[in-house]
This record gives C-alpha cells, structure tokens and sequence, in this order.
C-alpha cells in the first residue's frame, strides 16, 4: 500500500493511532501525531511511498505532539519527540511539517551508526549518480531539485547514504527542501513539479518542499554508483564555470561534508576511498540553473572508450599501501 | 660518542679545524631516527595522482600528504629512518642533488609528522 491509497482523513486518524510506518527506502520511521495540517502534507509529500502495516517494526520513532502550554498567544505550540523523549520545541504549529522532516535529518544524522552519511544530495541516471555536496546555501538541493524535474532519479537529498563495503549510494528518497527564490525557480520548470505547501517566517526564511517523483520512490532500492562528485557554489550574477579538482583533493573535501566519517574511523575512510575510486570531482560555480544545468550534463557524460579515448585527468591510479 | 664519530655516522664532511656547534647539532639531528607511531599494519592510506591520504587510527584523524611528504610517509612504512636517508629519497624523487636543503627538508616534513601524531623518533635517544 502506498500513502496516497489513503484518504487524508483516513490517514490522520491512523497518525493519532496506532502511528504510521513510513518506508523511506532506507528506513522505516514511524510517525504519530495530533497536530491538525500533518495528515495533509504527508499526504502532499510522500504521496508514492509505502506504508508499512505492521507499526511495531521500525528503526525510528517520531512524535509530533500539540504542546501543553501557551507559547505563541493562542497557539499552544507544537513538541517533537524521537522514542519517546522530546527533543526539540515548543514550535508554532504551523511549522508542524517542517520541523517533522528536520527531526526526520536529525534521526539520521545522529542515531543511524550502519552508513558512513554525507551533507549531501546525489541523483542518477542510466546507472551513473551524481553526487552535490557542500554547505547550506551552495545550491545543492536546487540542482537535486532540478535534476530530479528533468530525467534524473532523486536518490536523496540533503543526507545521502554510503554502506561500508559497497560504494553503492543508498536510495532514501524524501522531498527535498527549498528556500526562498528556488523554490520559485523550481515550479518554473514545469507543472510536473509538486510541492508542499510554503512556509514563510522559519530560520531559513521561505521554505518549501519538493515531492519526489514517483519513479524516484518507485526506484529507491535500486544501486546507483557515484561517478561524479560535484562541490556546487551558488554566486548571484556568477558566470558559470567548472574545474576538475583532483582526487586526494575531492576525498578530503568529500569527508569534510559528512556528518558523521569522524566516528567510522577506518570504515569509513575505507568507504571513501572506494568512493573516491571510482569517481571524478568538479567545482562548479554558478550564478543561473539554466547553465548550471548544461556543465552538469557535460559533467556526467561518461568517458569515451576504446581506441582513441582521451586519458582521464584524474582517473585511475589510485594505490592503496 | 665523540664529535668526530657522530660526523662520520650522519655522513657529513668533517672540516678542518674544530667542530662547531651548529654543525654538530645537524649531525645529531640528521643522525636520528625516525619512524612512524601507529603500525604498518593499522594504518590505511591511499595515493591519487602522488598526493597521499593517510587514515591515523591512533588519532582517527585523515591527513592530505603532498607529493614530498607522501614520500617520506612511505619511506617510513618501509621501516626507521634518519633525515638524512630521506634526504636520500626527496632528491631522488625531485631528481635533484642531495644536499643540506633536501636535508632540512626532510627535517621539516619529519616536525610536520610529528606534530600530527603520525611520526616519532625512534632508537636509543628517542624521547
């Protein structure tokens, strides 16, 4: 069963009881809630994933919980727990979705010791992946956001996945969170794009968020290897430029954009490298996503093979001591 | 040990006249060994392009080693070593003469190990 197999009515009474199990593609998280508006952007947002039926089996637990008292006038607030102990809130309730997929990051980034995670969004297309990483506000999740209205499959945004011995990104595709202009930007691309409803006033400003597409959540168990790891940066008025960087360069910058490599000690650097291998690095400086657009798909074109191939700049000749 | 042994140990030309201090004191320094401080077998690190990434499972730090500092990373690997025998191993690399530069170079890079916790002095004066 899918969530949109459910009526939102029907799915808010599930989310005061007994809680619905969301499969995410690498997760199963369960969700419970009182909070009136919940029911309806899940319903938006996570339309093509499965729900599971048996609620008892999950590897996370978020409540998102009406406050008991009055912190914004009438509005009494609202109160995220994860298993079962608050962690973050009083929040006005209007954030109410917002915060549930901040706490939803959260989870991931802090509590989920089984992959090496990266601040990140990587999509894919004909078996190759794309990896964007680097700070809030280079523009990562608006090129994921962009790639993924235009013939790529969204793998994940904003964390990705790396399992120890597989360089096989792990698919967990949730919306993807835009700010501000992209969100903007984004719906211009078409009519296809489907979005959340818009939130003004949060830490970040305007925010909105992206559906995946069906075929992305149809899609999330499928392997998708890195080919190109791509360092984007966002320049209002910026001409748009690439530059391959090189790979001990790109492994070191990888690992700085991973929330949790520091506690994987040599698993982790040994997932890296394996990354690392396999994959050429860029920067890619950008001021407009219609260029921007353009150097990835140039980017992500494979090498040509056989006779009269020209040498890769930074490919092979990594060599483990 | 006399002044005139440590000479002929680190190599260096013995000059007429007394021994100063400064060249004894690179004599010493020179002479001493090195090596690194976790196992070869605990240690991972990779080579791209020359440049070398060296996971340190004592600190659980990584580090971005360039080419000249790889190389004497690697030489260490291969076991103990004083300055001078990396000098040794810079100049073959750089393809230039071995001299009291690539000397001090290899001093450098060794203060740089060290102070990253990946390389210690070894042998008898060791700390």
């Amino acid at each position: 069963m899918i969530l949109s197999d459910l009526s939102v009515a029907a799915l808010s009474a599930r989310l005061h009881d007994p809680g619905l199990v969301l499969n995410t593609g690498a997760f199963r998280v369960r969700l419970r809630s009182d909070v009136e508006g919940v029911a309806r952007e899940l319903a938006a947002a996570y339309a093509n994933h499965r729900i599971e039926s048996d609620p008892a089996i999950h590897h996370m637990r978020i409540e998102i919980r009406r406050g008991r008292w009055r912190g914004f006038g009438r509005d009494r607030g609202v109160v995220a727990s994860v298993n079962g102990q608050a962690i973050l809130g009083p929040f006005p309730t209007y954030l109410a979705y917002p915060m549930l997929e901040s706490i939803f990051n959260w989870c991931i980034a802090k509590s989920v010791l089984r992959f090496i995670v990266f601040h990140a969004g990587a999509v894919e297309r004909d078996g190759r992946a794309l990896i964007l990483t680097g700070p809030s506000g280079s523009g990562k999740s608006t090129l994921c956001a962009g790639l993924s209205q235009s013939g790529w499959r969204l793998i994940s945004d904003e964390l990705i996945l790396l399992r120890p011995g597989d360089p096989a990104l792990v698919g967990n595709p949730r919306p993807i969170s835009l700010k501000n202009e992209a969100i903007d930007r984004i719906r211009d691309l078409g009519p296809a794009a489907k979005f959340t409803e818009v939130y003004e006033g949060t830490i970040r400003g305007t925010i909105s968020f992206l559906c995946p597409t069906e075929e992305s959540v149809a899609r999330a168990g499928e392997p998708a290897v890195p080919s190109r790891v791509i360092f984007p940066s966002f320049r209002t008025g910026s001409a748009t430029e690439v530059k391959e960087i090189e790979k001990a360069q790109g492994f070191m910058r990888l690992i700085e954009n991973s929330v949790n490599y520091v506690t994987t000690l040599r698993t982790g650097f040994e997932a890296v490298a394996g990354v690392t291998d396999i994959c050429r690095f860029y920067e890619l400086t950008f001021g407009d996503l219609e260029t921007a657009f353009a150097a990835i798909e140039k980017i992500a074109e494979p090498e040509p093979t056989g006779a009269g191939a020209a040498p890769k700049p930074t490919g092979a000749g990594a060599a483990p001591l | 040990m006399r002044p005139r042994q440590a000479l002929e140990l680190a190599g260096l030309e013995i000059p007429a006249g007394v021994v100063s201090s400064k060249l004894w004191d690179r004599a010493i320094t020179s002479n001493k060994s090195w090596r690194l401080c976790a196992r070869g077998s605990e240690l991972a690190c990779r080579q791209w392009q020359g440049d070398l990434v060296v996971f340190n499972p004592i600190s659980g730090a990584t580090h971005l080693l360039d080419i000249v500092s790889g190389e004497v990373f690697r030489a260490l690997m291969e076991g103990p070593a004083g300055a001078r025998d990396l000098a040794r191993r810079i100049a073959k690399l750089l393809e230039v003469d071995c001299n009291e530069e690539t000397v001090a170079a290899a001093e450098r890079i060794l203060d740089n190990l060290d102070q990253l916790g990946l390389a210690e002095p070894a042998g008898p004066d060791a700390p």
